[in-house]
């Protein structure tokens, strides 16, 4: 029975040797100790122990605010995480397509539209095989220019291969949103 | 931010020397956990507390700056001089510093899972769950590994 509440007492001691404890577990540990000198001795190793913690290095705390300062301009022109992260919001143009350009602050505006456009043409390509005359859409020469119609698209030469093939994925539709926008970023980078 | 950094920055820095052993690359580390977490913030679920979550960070980070340098070799953890806003004596100064050093000096002997146990739960008060967490080790085994460690600590002192 001692042997349980000993054991209850030294999980608090660090909570004990940094005053976190609340009045009432700290008059129990407290009154605990002045019986107890197995306890008590532990008591004594922990408070030393907590005394030896290592200090900061002074300065460290400022460093740290100035580099997140700088890090959260560069990603979203103002400097708070919590606050609208997209210039547009706030009216000013948009992130673009140059320079440092967090994930974020420009793939939501501008990657679905331009997905839904590459995925609209492809379709359309598609439809357009089917009716050439062939009913399974294969002519005499195969054709290999499904990108006639993906004018519509911001640069279509760039995302459309004559193949149909894109980044090794040959069917867009198939593409998880997630996966579209991975894709996305990766041409545009 | 400013006032989580301002909460937060000792422990993370704390976390990052407990596995660094050198007070600049566990600044270094640091910085990089804060603004790691800056970028992740969005991925925060809230299935950790906050501060097991950036603690996390911060021990990943100093593992694989540790890799990167491949500083493996223990080094002397008194790289980290106390510096105390108590006015004291030169002399008294002196053996407090002794005293400490002696500390953590019996801290450095300890294996490695006791150490950062011991440290982790007097440095930063954290639970034995999240001990437990940021060492790798269940929670049973991270309550083990404190008591053995201040047993160890205890019998070196007396």
């Amino acid at each position: 029975m001692s042997g349980e509440i000993c054991d209850r007492i030294r999980d608090l001691l660090p909570a004990w040797a940094s005053e976190a404890l609340p009045g009432e577990e700290r008059a129990m540990v407290e009154s605990h100790l002045a019986s107890c000198r197995a306890c008590r001795g532990e008591g004594e190793v922990v408070s030393r122990l907590l005394e030896a913690r290592p200090r900061v290095p002074r300065g460290l705390e400022e460093r740290i605010q100035s580099r997140l300062r700088e890090e959260m301009v560069q990603d979203t022109g103002q400097d708070s995480p919590f606050g609208p992260r997209e210039r547009g919001e706030e009216g000013a143009p948009p992130a673009g397509f140059s320079g440092r350009r967090p994930f974020g602050s420009w793939i939501r505006s501008w990657a679905l539209p331009a997905a839904a456009v590459v995925v609209l043409a492809l379709g359309i390509g598609v439809l357009m095989d089917g009716m050439d005359g062939t009913p399974d859409g294969l002519g005499p020469e195969p054709r290999l220019e499904p990108v006639r119609v993906a004018a519509e698209s911001p640069a279509p030469e760039e995302w459309l291969w004559d193949d149909g093939m894109v980044a090794g994925a040959p069917v867009l539709e198939d593409l998880t949103e997630e996966e579209l926008m991975a894709l996305i970023e990766e041409l545009e980078g | 931010m400013d006032r989580l950094v301002s909460r937060h920055h000792g422990s993370v820095f704390r976390v990052a020397l407990l596995i660094l052993k050198d007070e600049d690359l566990a600044a270094d580390a640091a910085q990089e956990a804060f603004i790691k977490a800056l970028r992740g913030l969005k991925g925060f679920r809230g299935e950790a507390s906050f501060r097991t979550w950036l603690l996390t960070i911060a021990a990943n980070e100093a593992r694989g700056l540790l890799r990167k340098r491949g500083r493996r070799r223990e080094q002397a953890l008194d790289a980290t001089p106390p510096v105390t806003a108590e006015e004291r004596s030169a002399e008294d100064e002196l053996v407090r510093n002794e005293e400490l050093r002696e500390i953590r000096d019996i801290l450095d002997t300890l294996p490695e899972k006791q150490r950062q146990a011991v440290a982790l739960r007097v440095f930063e008060g954290l639970s034995f769950r999240e001990v437990g967490e940021l060492i790798g080790s269940s929670e049973g085994a991270a309550r083990v590994n404190y008591h053995h460690g201040i047993r160890r600590i205890r019998e070196t002192l007396a």
